[in-house]
């Protein structure tokens, strides 16, 4: 496949080295993340999801969004007891520590944050499940992990830090025992290009904001996963619900503006300024956010029982 | 910016946050010229970046941008008069 480099930043990281780019993303994506989760908890929601919710209904507020997100990503990845689990980029802890407490699988997350790490494990401790999560921070190209060894795989808000696709994905490939499931939830770019990749709010966003980042076409990363001998088995739209989630989280930034400052100096309008260049792209989709299941071999979940609501009675 | 408003204070005010996001002194940003248009070599980020200064410097809420059908910003009076309605709004314990 050809190498399509969409923005500056990605063309900057195809002249590095793959080990030199990950080195750049250990630096550079880590920064945002190693401000205090004191500041984050102030705008996200109370399990610090920093990814969309799922709205059902336009008034809905932030905390039942993402409690229906952590339902569903959960009955989605449907881990049994003794199943052992990936998060890849678990942040703080919002997924895996909300799949410790509803499922009696057995968790590995890694970050690139010690912040995060230390939070996650903090929460872990402080909700029981300590015995059966594992937190390190590591880069996702770093582990080393035997073969066929995680029965579910997650990437929440995170694979878009990662330069490397096809080196995850094949690392997902591996691990993956048959049956197992990965699940990635982010942000794409539409293949027609929508909006001005270069310009300087790209460049704010992907670089100076949040480090690095690589926005990709859906169909791409579904063929990476393919390649990578995974079956798709479900992709759902959550655009407009990550515009609706970072309005919660630009009014909660407004409303703790000052006490941000008073933490972090200058913090508060990067959130402001990068969140509403995010909320814009999402509403006029020149980004767009999915949600992917795929499995090894025959799949343990059957996306088609999963229930659509009618429209007109029942046929 | 307590107390009684001042629609002059706040348009020079205004005027020097649009001034300062282009690297122009005040008196080189005619009042007419339009915010959003171009005219002042603003770009969609520095359009967000401005409405943020706005907001930490007068605490108030501006209109959602991304809000579908979101008006346009118009001009450097028209901007000021918007923050001196939000202004008045806060003041009588509205806000936004």
């Amino acid at each position: 496949m050809t190498r399509v480099a969409h923005t500056r930043a990605e063309r900057e990281a195809n002249l590095r080295s793959a080990a030199d780019q990950r080195e750049h993303e250990r630096q550079a994506v880590a920064a945002h993340y190693e401000h205090s989760p004191e500041i984050f908890s102030l705008v996200l929601d109370s399990r610090l999801a920093y990814a969309t919710g799922v709205y059902e209904h336009a008034g809905e507020d932030l905390e039942t969004a993402q409690a229906r997100k952590y339902a569903r990503i959960a009955a989605k990845l449907d881990i049994r007891p003794g199943q052992r689990v990936l998060d890849v980029g678990c942040g703080w802890g919002s997924n895996l520590l909300y799949l410790a407490q509803h499922t009696e699988g057995v968790f590995q997350g890694i970050t690139l944050s010690a912040q995060q790490r230390e939070e996650a494990l903090r929460r872990a401790r402080a909700w029981g499940v300590a015995d059966r999560v594992q937190i390190d921070v590591c880069h996702v190209e770093d582990l080393n992990l035997r073969p066929e060894s995680f029965d579910a795989v997650l990437f929440s808000g995170s694979i878009v830090h990662m330069h490397n696709r096809p080196a995850v994905h094949q690392m997902v490939g591996e691990v993956l025992k048959p049956g197992g499931r990965v699940l990635i939830s982010d942000c794409y770019f539409p293949v027609q290009p929508r909006g001005d990749r270069d310009s300087a709010a790209t460049e704010y966003i992907f670089v100076e904001a949040l480090g690095y980042c690589r926005l990709i076409g859906l169909a791409e990363e579904l063929q990476l996963m393919e390649r990578a001998g995974l079956d798709i088995l479900h992709v759902e739209d959550l655009t407009r619900h990550y515009a609706q989630t970072l309005a919660h989280w630009i009014d909660n930034v407004r409303k703790h503006r000052r006490t941000i400052d008073a933490m972090a100096p200058g913090f508060a309008a990067v959130l402001q300024q990068y969140m509403t260049v995010a909320r814009m792209s999402f509403a006029r989709r020149t980004a767009l956010e999915y949600m992917i299941l795929a499995t090894k071999g025959a799949p343990t979940v059957d996306p088609g029982a999963w229930p659509i609501a009618q429209k007109g009675g029942r046929s | 910016m307590d107390g009684i408003i001042d629609n002059d204070l706040i348009l020079a005010r205004v005027r020097a946050l649009i001034a300062e996001s282009v690297r122009q002194p005040a008196a080189a940003i005619p009042l007419d010229a339009r915010v959003d248009g171009g005219e002042l070599g603003i770009d969609s980020l520095g359009l967000i970046k401005l409405m943020v200064r706005i907001e930490e410097a007068f605490d108030i809420t501006m209109p959602d941008l991304a809000a579908p059908g979101a008006a346009p910003f118009g001009s450097v009076r028209e901007v000021a008069a918007l923050v001196a309605r939000q202004v008045a709004a806060r003041q009588a314990g509205g806000g936004q």
